[in-house]
């Protein structure tokens, strides 16, 4: 195929996808009522797909859990890859700087972060060494994580809700 | 390949499926399992009892004119080898373009330059899988304008340049007869059921005037005709229930694979598994 007609196809392609995904207009020639509905079956599904990755924080915010991925994920584009997992991970983090995480959604994001580094764009890499650590505050104190010899540690550290950066370990708890 | 009736493979469904002895085959999603480390014991369990495990991707994008994300395409291949599948299959969607990811099966135009990217990247999965490649009929209440074929004849078109089988949905078919009034005689009559390799059927619901495919409802009626057409015209070597979510209880289950067994003319002996091996 000639160039011209394949990039013309491409360009074509990544209309439609904007189009469904909020960024931009129907393109020509399309039915507008469509797009729209089919625009919403995306969005449905990228919300529950990042639920079902992330059930623990998905129960903790209960009906808030629409609102909260909305308010942090929906005018982001999804990731190629691992995009409900990371989708989940930014509204975790949402909670975690807000000292709003609970223990059970606490142990959920510890169980990524020992899984996979965030990357310096928006993707996730696999962490692959034989050991890891990681730490996440919630709203009951911080939690240290440990991932070693494939199993997993963790431990509640003593100090009060920390604010950003975290108070030395002697702060005396809450 | 005779696949008989079989189940997607899901990790809530994993305790029923075991119990279920009458269930030939599995369809395991490529982008739920990893291309290295443990998978899931109950999948070995299955193969042990000479259940086959089908490999299904969601996430290859073979409509994209951008071409196939390496990455994803060696992912298939890995996990393919991994479960030992007789099979891969794949949609003939696209899914990702100009660097977003729809997470959703979009429509491609049935136009000689998607013909075209089509069939190049079909064939380097094909070169690159270890096994043959099966590809989807989708379910999309969108149409591109300025198509050149029907669908049907489209899909001929590809997988005759192609080799590659067909892995019929029925119930994207039965949405696309619902939403975009396709007539699913005329459809089966001109698709490539010579190529047929199985069956996919699943339940959906109404919302908003739209037939949605949700694969979290029970099977629809009108579902069981379609199927019925296609057995009228071609013999089903396989079908398969697509349940995703809200999981009814094993009864429920039990009862739609077996009105599937009794509708696609196979087997469903001993459905409810008294004699399972399972260990």
């Amino acid at each position: 195929m000639s160039n011209p007609a394949r990039r013309e196809l491409a360009a074509q392609q990544a209309a439609l996808a904007r189009a469904l995904l909020g960024q931009g207009p129907v393109p020509g020639g399309f039915n507008a009522g469509r797009v729209a509905a089919m625009a919403e079956t995306l969005a449905h599904k990228r919300l529950h797909a990042a639920a079902r990755a992330w059930p623990l924080l998905a129960r903790q915010l209960g009906d808030a859990w629409a609102v909260r991925f909305a308010a942090t994920c929906a005018g982001t584009p999804l990731p190629p890859h691992h995009g409900p997992l990371l989708d989940g991970w930014r509204v975790a983090e949402v909670l975690e700087g807000e000292g709003l995480l609970g223990p059970a959604a606490t142990r959920e994001l510890l169980g990524a972060r020992l899984r996979f580094r965030r990357g310096p764009e928006e993707g996730l890499q696999p962490r692959t060494g034989a050991w890891a650590w990681a730490l996440a505050r919630s709203a009951e104190g911080r939690c240290l994580a440990l991932r070693l010899a494939g199993r997993t540690f963790s431990v509640w550290l003593p100090g009060r809700r920390a604010p950003s950066p975290p108070p030395p370990a002697s702060s005396p708890p809450t | 390949m005779r696949l008989g009736i079989g189940c997607g493979w899901r990790a809530s469904l994993a305790a029923y499926i075991q119990q279920r002895p009458a269930v030939t085959f599995v369809e395991v999603l490529a982008e739920d399992l990893p291309a290295h480390g443990p998978l899931p014991p109950a999948l070995e369990v299955l193969r042990e009892r000479g259940c086959q495990v089908v490999v299904h991707g969601v996430s290859l994008s073979l409509g994209s004119a951008e071409g196939l994300d390496p990455r994803a395409l060696e992912h298939l291949c890995r996990v393919a080898e991994r479960v030992r599948a007789p099979l891969v299959s794949e949609h003939v969607c696209f899914v990702r373009a100009g660097g977003l990811d729809s997470g959703h099966l979009l429509p491609v135009p049935r136009t000689a330059a998607s013909l075209e990217v089509l069939v190049e990247n079909v064939r380097r999965a094909q070169a690159a899988l270890p096994v043959p490649l099966a590809l989807e009929n989708i379910a999309s209440p969108l149409e591109w304008p300025g198509a050149e074929w029907e669908e049907p004849v489209f899909l001929s078109l590809l997988l005759e340049q192609t080799g590659a089988q067909l892995l019929l949905d029925a119930a994207n078919l039965y949405a696309q007869s619902v939403n975009c009034g396709v007539d699913v005689g005329r459809w089966l009559d001109a698709a490539p059921l010579h190529r047929l390799a199985y069956v996919h059927a699943a339940g959906g619901t109404r919302r908003g005037g739209l037939y949605h495919d949700t694969h979290a409802h029970p099977l629809p009626a009108p579902l069981l005709p379609v199927l019925e057409a296609l057995r009228a015209r071609r013999e089903i070597p396989g079908l398969m229930l697509e349940r995703d979510d809200r999981f009814p209880p094993a009864a429920e289950l039990d009862a739609e694979l077996a009105q599937l067994a009794r509708t696609a003319g196979l087997p469903w002996e001993g459905g409810t598994g008294e004699q399972s091996r399972a260990a």
